[in-house]
């Protein structure tokens, strides 16, 4: 072997040897960010009324001490909406995609590295992206589309905490995104009871089966223990689905509410939420088992709600 | 000639390539699919009175008429593919093509029994012999779940981004179909491998009408007398064996019209022009009257058997896809093409998993693992070639029956569990399924089958195994829905102050 092909050979050996399949790390390698503790001064639910989705989230921002204290320069951001439908925005099944649009612009703002969206849909997950308008929201924005309708996209994860959920397979973009911003809709819902922010967690796990067949409240709640939590949680409450939920038949089964809620902590928001859909938080039996676990607080009397009418 | 052959190679090797690319991945290449199927004379046939069926068939005909079984090596997927096969086994087998017989007799024989078989009602022979719908089976049972393993499986290493290989839908192997559809593949490679394209000249339904045609060809290829020195090039590369150098014969009824025996001729001695200066007006090779004996023959033994076999027989019930009406009507005009199991973008169309009968073997159905018909999905309706599945408008689509939702009470999770799931409900995009209150605070689902559209949802995603607790029947007639006018809410005013 000559000294060329010497140094050639090691050279290829050496790219070779770096070469990495992106998302070969494993969940434990990666560093879980911790959900926010609510800092000192800022109001552990903001809760506004009365104007456009957008209008309402710039407000509810401003009072929660702004999208700064969440996202910093250079830090990669997921957006989870709920896109489980294939039914257009006016049907209230997906979250407004103007709400999304907004948010990833304003992470950019923030200096955001990157914004990437996804969810493990319910219907077919083209037609979901694509009909909700939530895909091009997205692409307009300057955000990222990620795929999450095989198992090859989720990795797992132990929930030492959890009581019926020990394990799950999670989407790999949740372990590796520095931010996540949960950013359901509000919707009634025959198993769960309400769908919100808690419940929205379900699309980032890829087997929603095991949930359904083990103890559907229960597995809810205990994904709440995950060391990685949500950073900022924001309700979309502006066309609430009051029954026939989640999918619904018709836009009969909506009412407007023109609301909006932006909470850190997901139990608390959930059980404001409830209050919104006409529904008691007691009944829906995830909101007390997730407050058991001690990852938020059900009682609103205790919360500092910062409330806003436009 | 040489250049004819080069066009018809260039022509053949896009078109192939099209159907390939069309074939494996309908989600990108649907529109190429949508073109291609209506080239093809099965298409053409099945679907008269339509006016693109009309503008097809005597397209195709008119071709043939004026230059012969063009057809056969530009537009038909098995005749391409057979010529893709030959290309890649020839440099293993080193002997030459050789004269066939012509088989007439034979070749009217099959086509009048498959016909006859068809138009009594038993469609499988023909679509096990038609070569779109074997095409299809291929592509359906080997290389399209082939390739959707391959695409999944590459997806996650080009990025987590929707990327192109990620957009591919799962695609399971149906035991059944994929080894009919092996069986047909081995059977048509040893008889490429060994005889060219004898498939297209013996058993062919395509070829046999085209055959027919060619013989009354306007312009046609034949022999040079006085240029020939009889060197047998043209006969060794005659795929078709329709050359005989002994008596100067090409029989251009048999002829697929690759040009390759022009081509290979170093004396220019292989000529295309009119039919009365070609000196091949000797005896045709399908002698008209034994064949035409043959036929009728043919015809009346495949008309009368099935009638006497499958009488009585039932249409075994399946889950048809929408458009399919009823199981007796859709298993006798289905082709089983199996296009619409190439492009069901949820993977739920699938060739039947068990052969019940003969009259449903290899005819799709639908199966809820890998998704449910999804409600805004009218895809099979508008692709199917032959109409077995009806074209249905995508707003009726979302209303119409195509099977019936049964609630399995002592499976179910909140019943066996006392736990909370709603899955099904969850789903139902009707509410044929809901959840009404049940004891100890649980809330148990209820089905209303009158308003149940049969789409599987709810069987899809119950999660009990192994026998689920809901699960959705046949029908015996797709009908449609009548969803009932949705009562207002008692108070959708926007409330003045906030609820908490």
């Amino acid at each position: 072997m000559d000294r060329r092909n010497f140094i050639r050979t090691v050279s290829a050996l050496a790219a070779a040897y770096n070469f990495k399949l992106p998302y070969r790390a494993k969940a434990e390698e990666i560093n879980l960010a911790t959900g926010t503790a609510n800092a000192q001064g800022f109001p552990d639910i903001v809760a506004v009324m009365g104007g456009s989705p957008v209008e309402m989230l710039d407000r509810a921002l401003a009072a929660i001490g702004g999208l700064g204290r969440f996202v910093k320069s250079g830090q990669k951001v997921l957006v989870k909406p709920n896109i489980g439908w294939d039914k257009t925005p006016e049907e209230g099944a997906n979250t407004t995609p103007e709400l999304v649009k907004h948010i990833i612009q304003l992470c950019l703002k923030q200096g955001a590295k990157e914004v990437s969206v996804f969810d493990n849909t319910c219907n077919h997950w083209q037609a979901c992206y694509s009909n909700s308008k939530i895909e091009p929201a997205v692409k307009e924005a300057g955000g990222t589309m990620l795929m999450a309708h095989e198992e090859s996209y989720y990795t797992d994860i132990d929930i030492p905490r959890g009581v019926a959920l020990k394990k799950a397979k999670v989407h790999k973009a949740w372990l590796e995104s520095d931010v996540i911003i949960n950013l359901p809709i509000l919707k009634h819902h025959g198993g769960a009871r309400m769908t919100a922010a808690m419940k929205n967690l379900m699309g980032v796990v890829w087997d929603r089966r095991f949930y359904h067949r083990t103890d559907l409240h229960q597995c809810i709640a205990d994904f709440t223990t995950i060391d990685k939590k949500p950073t900022l949680n924001i309700i979309d409450a502006y066309n609430v689905m009051m029954r026939n939920g989640p999918r619904g038949v018709s836009t009969a089964d909506l009412a407007t509410k023109k609301m909006l809620l932006v909470s850190t902590d997901m139990v608390a928001i959930d059980t404001a939420a409830a209050k919104i859909l006409e529904a008691q938080p007691e009944e829906i039996a995830y909101i007390a088992m997730a407050a058991a676990h001690k990852t938020g607080i059900n009682d609103l009397s205790k919360l500092k709600i910062e409330r806003i009418t436009i | 000639m040489h250049n004819v052959k080069k066009i018809r190679l260039i022509i053949g090797v896009t078109v192939l390539a099209a159907f390939i690319a069309a074939w494996l991945r309908y989600d990108t290449f649907g529109r190429a699919a949508a073109f291609l199927e209506e080239t093809q004379l099965v298409y053409a046939v099945f679907e008269l009175p339509m006016l693109a069926a009309v503008i097809a068939l005597a397209i195709i005909l008119l071709t043939t008429l004026l230059a012969g079984r063009v057809y056969c090596s530009t537009i038909c997927p098995l005749g391409l593919l057979q010529d893709l096969i030959a290309r890649l086994t020839r440099r293993f087998n080193r002997k030459p093509y050789q004269t066939l017989a012509p088989h007439g007799q034979l070749h009217a024989a099959v086509f009048a029994l498959v016909v006859g078989a068809a138009s009594a009602g038993f469609i499988l022979p023909l679509a096990l012999l038609e070569p779109f719908s074997t095409f299809g089976q291929l592509f359906a049972g080997i290389f399209q779940p082939l390739a959707a393993k391959f695409f999944l499986t590459a997806a996650p290493m080009v990025s987590t981004d929707i990327n192109w290989f990620g957009q591919a839908a799962d695609r399971p192997f149906s035991m059944l179909n994929s080894l009919i559809a092996t069986f047909l593949l081995g059977a048509l490679t040893f008889a490429v491998y060994k005889a060219g394209r004898v498939y297209c000249n013996t058993l062919c339904p395509v070829g046999a009408i085209l055959r027919f045609v060619a013989k009354y060809s306007f312009f046609r290829l034949s022999i040079d007398e006085s240029a020939c020195t009889s060197c047998r090039l043209c006969e060794k590369a005659c795929k078709a064996g329709c050359i005989d150098v002994a008596s100067k014969t090409l029989d251009f009824s048999r002829c697929v019209s690759c040009y390759n025996c022009a081509a290979s001729c170093n004396f220019s001695a292989i000529k295309f022009g009119r039919a009365a200066a070609a000196t091949s007006a000797k005896p045709s090779f399908m002698p008209g009257r034994r064949a035409a004996i043959a036929a009728v023959a043919g015809a009346a033994v495949g008309y009368v058997l099935p009638k006497a076999l499958f009488a009585g027989a039932e249409s075994p019930a399946k889950i048809l896809p929408p458009g399919a009406m009823n199981a007796e009507r859709f298993y006798q005009a289905c082709i089983s093409c199996h296009l619409c199991v190439t492009a069901c973008p949820s993977s739920v169309i699938r060739p039947s998993a068990a052969p019940e009968s003969p009259l449903s073997l290899l005819k799709p159905s639908l199966d809820f693992e890998l998704g449910m018909c999804e409600q805004n999905c009218n895809l099979c309706s508008q692709i199917c070639p032959v109409n077995a599945i009806q074209p249905v408008d995508a707003d009726k689509k979302k209303l119409m029956k195509i099977g019936e939702v049964e609630y399995i009470k002592q499976l179910c999770v909140v019943e066996t569990d006392g736990n909370d799931c709603g899955a099904c409900a969850e789903h139902c995009p009707t509410q044929a399924v809901r959840m009404v209150p049940y004891k100890n605070n649980l809330m148990i689902p209820q089905t209303d089958t009158s308003i149940c559209i049969g789409c599987g949802s709810c069987e899809h995603i119950c999660p009990v195994r192994p026998n689920r607790a809901i699960i959705v029947h046949p029908v015996k007639q797709q009908t449609y829905i009548e969803l009932p006018e949705p009562e207002a809410l008692p108070d959708s005013g926007q409330p003045a102050e906030f609820p908490f």
